[in-house]
């Protein structure tokens, strides 16, 4: 009985921490830097493909059989191709401003759909299979974790900061020295780079990649687990992954008429996070938690003086 | 040479119903500076309301200014509720909705209508449309299409549709109506007031929202007749056409240079025949990357667009 | 605190502007600027709303490129130089209507000021990596002298938006001071401040110019700060300098009085923003 539980459970778990992880990657981008991309599947597709070809054609070829070595190097492909592609979109498209912006990384996704779609060698339309499963759940949460710990860190550090100031306005970070193209930049490529992570996750995981997973779509659902979590914190992205992983497996008991509207729920919390509660979720979570030391105690003294 | 100039004359179909949607796309940024997302959606509840209302036995005439009036008012309502909120929230915040509303509109029409594309005579899904409107519902065999014209004019090597130069037409006629509207008329001319110097435009006394409101509704309207044309062209309609022709739109009024209405026309004519020109010679896997690939070249080298001018940043 | 400049090097000149210009359209706002900022002294500009100020302080910070002049540091050459190599060169500023940064602390805020000195890549600050950590235990370090220094040492871990704005503007000062500039432009700093407000913020200024020899341009509506702060003043009406000279010169210069239509002398401060 438990035993048939954990079965259940264990690729829910695997789709959730896969989804946290780009949705992590994607909070870089759009709560850290304020850039709002439609294309992050795309860098999750760059990096599941490469990461395939790789313990597919490459592997074998330079020797390279032990499993858990195949798959470490595999994440290594993922992600440094994700990086190389997110920089060869960002390099020309982060010149733009905001909605612009928006538009350019979608069309880089369509195209990069394209381009999968007409590659024989990974398998076309028909999408890639028959890639080993080297990547287990304890991968995809030690890599969650990772991934989760280094962006917590990374936006204590200068460059975090000059993201964040970069973000809030651009033309005070200016005149401060702050080189705002540069932490665009990186932003946007440690973001992409981070989907590419879940990319190599997934292909070992599921043994099949097809190019609609750089699909638009795609990307739209990235983004909702962003926003409703709660764009300015971690903590918020994997809740937004969390819920948009979750509702589906708990409606799947539910009627069809209800199971199949997901996305229709999912658009009108979108909706109503961005028009009441733009902090998302997670802000609501917090409120009705108590709170920590420090926060608690900032609030108190920001009400006492104001 | 008979060959270029067919597909260039194939192309410029396409294009019209492109920039016939381009425009909305073009008023609404030009005056709030937001793309507006939800509006391919816009445009494909707009060919579903038309087809139904002329297979439930409107003439076409009557059938598209209902649609117009529908979903102008809709487009209103939906602006007033999701976007006027957001004014003075940043860019992010509305662009985000923009997108949320996108995604609602498309799975909405898709629950209450179904995935699967509808031709004339469309029957009325079962639930509470066929409940509300079922006694209109004709017998589909007694049921004639309100075609367009399906004339042709013969060169020998060149054929050109009758159907193709009447969208093109109205797509021609329609941008300049808009032109001499906005520069003419008072309405129009708050439009472009707005556009130009909000804050200046209020205080001469240009109602903010009602012109707002004016031209969601103005695109909004235009979009209906997009879906009309293109879903008497192609006999088809889905729930998902608005957002590769949305895109494609988009890609258009940025290609001609967005808030500018010729702009709009010319970027929809040059991306249809492109369209048209990777169909015929035989590239037509790479057609919706085409008008991306354009967009993006277009967005780097002149991202104000072939007919835009620069705008200066203010500190 | 780090103190870029410590000796005493007054009258040498810092800032240097040449003939600047800058058209908008047809209009110039900006016609043939020229004025100099010397190490320590305290340069005003003023002038009618509108006449081209905040347009002077973006031309020199970067923000704009003038379409004629050109813009010195000491012997370096600024002008057409990104706003961020401009700050980096030394140049600072703060802004009319306050910029500061919504989603970091009052902390945070002037450690951001100087987050690109940070040392190690990028890759290094990924990793967590100790010479960055120190690195940053400096920056803080730094960054909390200067709060103390301007007075704001107990609103460290405020929310920076939810400061009171007379604060604001200070912070504004403290995140500029950050990036340890040698001239330091502040655009309208006493505004919406109240009379004790103003007079501390005027001591602050005196003392950045005297204490680290900050050569500082400030745009100010209020007559009285100008008059009392300023060892010299530039007079700008649209877009042209019309009066440079001591405060006592200007004030009794025809042109000036003239350019303040409405306004008796340009000592009744407020009749000037009303004027437009």
């Amino acid at each position: 009985m438990l035993q048939q539980l954990l079965d259940y459970s264990v690729l829910p778990l695997i789709l959730f921490g896969i989804t946290a992880i780009q949705a992590l990657g994607l909070q870089l981008i759009l709560g850290g830097a304020g850039l709002l991309s439609l294309g992050h599947a795309a860098f999750y597709a760059v990096g599941g493909y490469s990461a395939a070809a790789f313990t597919v054609y490459a592997a074998p070829a330079i020797g390279l059989t032990q499993p858990f070595f195949v798959m470490l190097a595999a994440l290594a492909v993922g992600a440094l191709s994700a990086m190389i592609a997110g920089f060869l979109v960002a390099v020309p498209c982060l010149r733009l401003q905001g909605d612009y912006l928006a538009m350019a990384t979608l069309g880089f996704a369509e195209i990069l759909g394209t381009a999968l779609k007409n590659i024989d060698a990974v398998g076309g339309t028909r999408g890639f299979s028959g890639i080993p499963k080297l990547s287990s759940l304890v991968w995809v949460f030690v890599v969650l974790g990772l991934v989760w710990l280094m962006i917590a860190r990374l936006q204590k550090t200068g460059l975090g900061m000059a993201i964040q100031a970069t973000r809030d306005d651009e033309i005070a970070a200016r005149s401060l020295g702050i080189n705002t193209y540069a932490s665009k930049l990186s932003a946007f490529v440690v973001g992409s780079s981070i989907a590419g992570l879940a990319g190599a996750l997934y292909v070992h995981a599921l043994q099949f990649i097809s190019p609609d997973e750089a699909d638009f779509s795609r990307s739209v659902i990235i983004v909702l687990a962003v926003v409703i979590g709660g764009m300015t914190s971690l903590f918020g992205s994997v809740l937004g992954a969390l819920i948009l992983v979750a509702v589906p497996e708990i409606l799947r008991f539910a009627p069809d008429a209800i199971r199949e509207q997901r996305m229709i729920y999912f658009a009108l919390i979108v909706i109503f996070v961005m028009l009441f509660s733009p902090k998302g979720l997670q802000s609501l979570l917090v409120k009705v938690l108590p709170r920590r030391g420090q926060s608690s105690g900032r609030s108190a003294s920001a009400g006492g003086q104001a | 040479m008979f060959e270029l100039l067919q597909y260039i004359a194939d192309g410029l179909a396409v294009g019209s119903v492109y920039a016939l949607i381009a425009l909305g796309y073009s008023m609404v940024f030009g005056v709030l500076q937001l793309v507006n997302f939800a509006h391919g959606e816009l445009f494909m509840i707009g060919a579903y309301f038309v087809m139904y209302a002329i297979s439930l036995g409107l003439p076409w005439p009557a059938a598209l200014v209902a649609g117009m009036c529908f979903v102008g008012f809709f487009a209103v309502i939906m602006e007033r509720l999701c976007y006027k909120p957001l004014r003075g929230a940043g860019k992010l915040a509305p662009l985000i909705t923009a997108v949320g509303l996108s995604l609602l509109l498309q799975n909405l029409v898709q629950a209450t209508i179904g995935p699967n594309p509808q031709s004339y005579p469309a029957k009325l899904p079962d639930g509470i449309l066929s409940k509300l409107f079922g006694w209109m519902q004709k017998d589909p065999n007694t049921f004639t299409l309100p075609q367009l014209p399906e004339g042709l004019f013969d060169y020998g090597d060149l054929v050109i549709r009758h159907r193709d130069v009447l969208i093109f037409f109205v797509a021609v006629g329609v941008t300049a109506g808009l032109e001499l509207f906005l520069r003419k008329s008072r309405p129009g001319r708050g439009i472009r007031a707005l556009a130009l110097q909000p804050n200046a435009a209020r205080l001469v006394g240009v109602p903010f929202n009602f012109t707002i409101s004016l031209t969601f509704f103005i695109g909004a309207a235009l979009a209906v007749a997009a879906g009309l044309l293109q879903g008497m062209a192609d006999n088809q309609v889905t729930p998902f056409m608005g957002i590769s022709s949305g895109l494609k739109a988009f890609a258009a009024a940025v290609l001609g240079g967005i808030g500018v209405i010729p702009g709009a026309l010319v970027g929809g004519l040059v991306l249809g025949i492109a369209e048209r020109l990777l169909v015929g010679y035989d590239l037509s896997t790479f057609k919706d990357g085409a008008a991306f690939f354009i967009l993006i070249v277009v967005l780097l080298l002149r991202p104000q667009g072939l007919l835009g001018k620069a705008r200066m940043v203010k500190v | 605190m780090n103190q870029p400049q410590t000796q005493q090097e007054s009258e040498k000149v810092l800032l240097r502007a040449e003939n600047l210009t800058i058209r908008f359209g047809g209009l110039v706002a900006v016609q043939s600027f020229s004025l100099s900022v010397p190490a320590g002294r305290i340069v005003g500009l003023i002038g009618p709303n509108g006449a081209g100020k905040t347009t002077v302080f973006n031309l020199v910070t970067g923000v704009y490129n003038p379409d004629e002049g050109k813009v010195y540091l000491g012997e370096s050459e600024l002008t057409g130089r990104g706003a961020h190599v401009i700050s980096r060169a030394g140049v600072a500023r703060t802004f009319q209507n306050i910029r500061l940064f919504s989603g970091l602390t009052v902390l945070e805020n002037v450690v951001a000021a100087q987050s690109w000195q940070r040392r190690g890549t990028s890759l290094a600050s990924l990793l967590g990596l100790p010479s960055v950590s120190s690195a940053e235990a400096e920056l803080r370090r730094r960054a909390s002298e200067i709060l103390s220094f301007v007075g704001l040492s107990e609103f460290a871990g405020w929310e920076s938006t939810s400061l009171p704005y007379g604060l604001q503007r200070k912070l504004e000062i403290a995140r500029a001071l950050m990036t340890q500039p040698k001239v330091l432009l502040l655009d309208e700093p006493a505004a919406g401040m109240n009379p004790t407000e103003k007079v501390e913020l005027a001591a602050l200024v005196r003392e950045i110019a005297g204490r680290f020899g900050i050569g500082i341009l400030l745009i100010e509506h209020d007559m009285k700060f100008v008059m009392n702060l300023c060892s010299q003043i530039t007079v700008l009406d649209h877009g042209e300098v019309i009066s440079v000279g001591s405060p006592a010169a200007v004030q009794k210069d025809p042109k000036v009085i003239e350019a303040y239509l409405g306004a008796e002398t340009p000592d009744s401060g407020t009749a000037a923003e009303g004027g437009r």
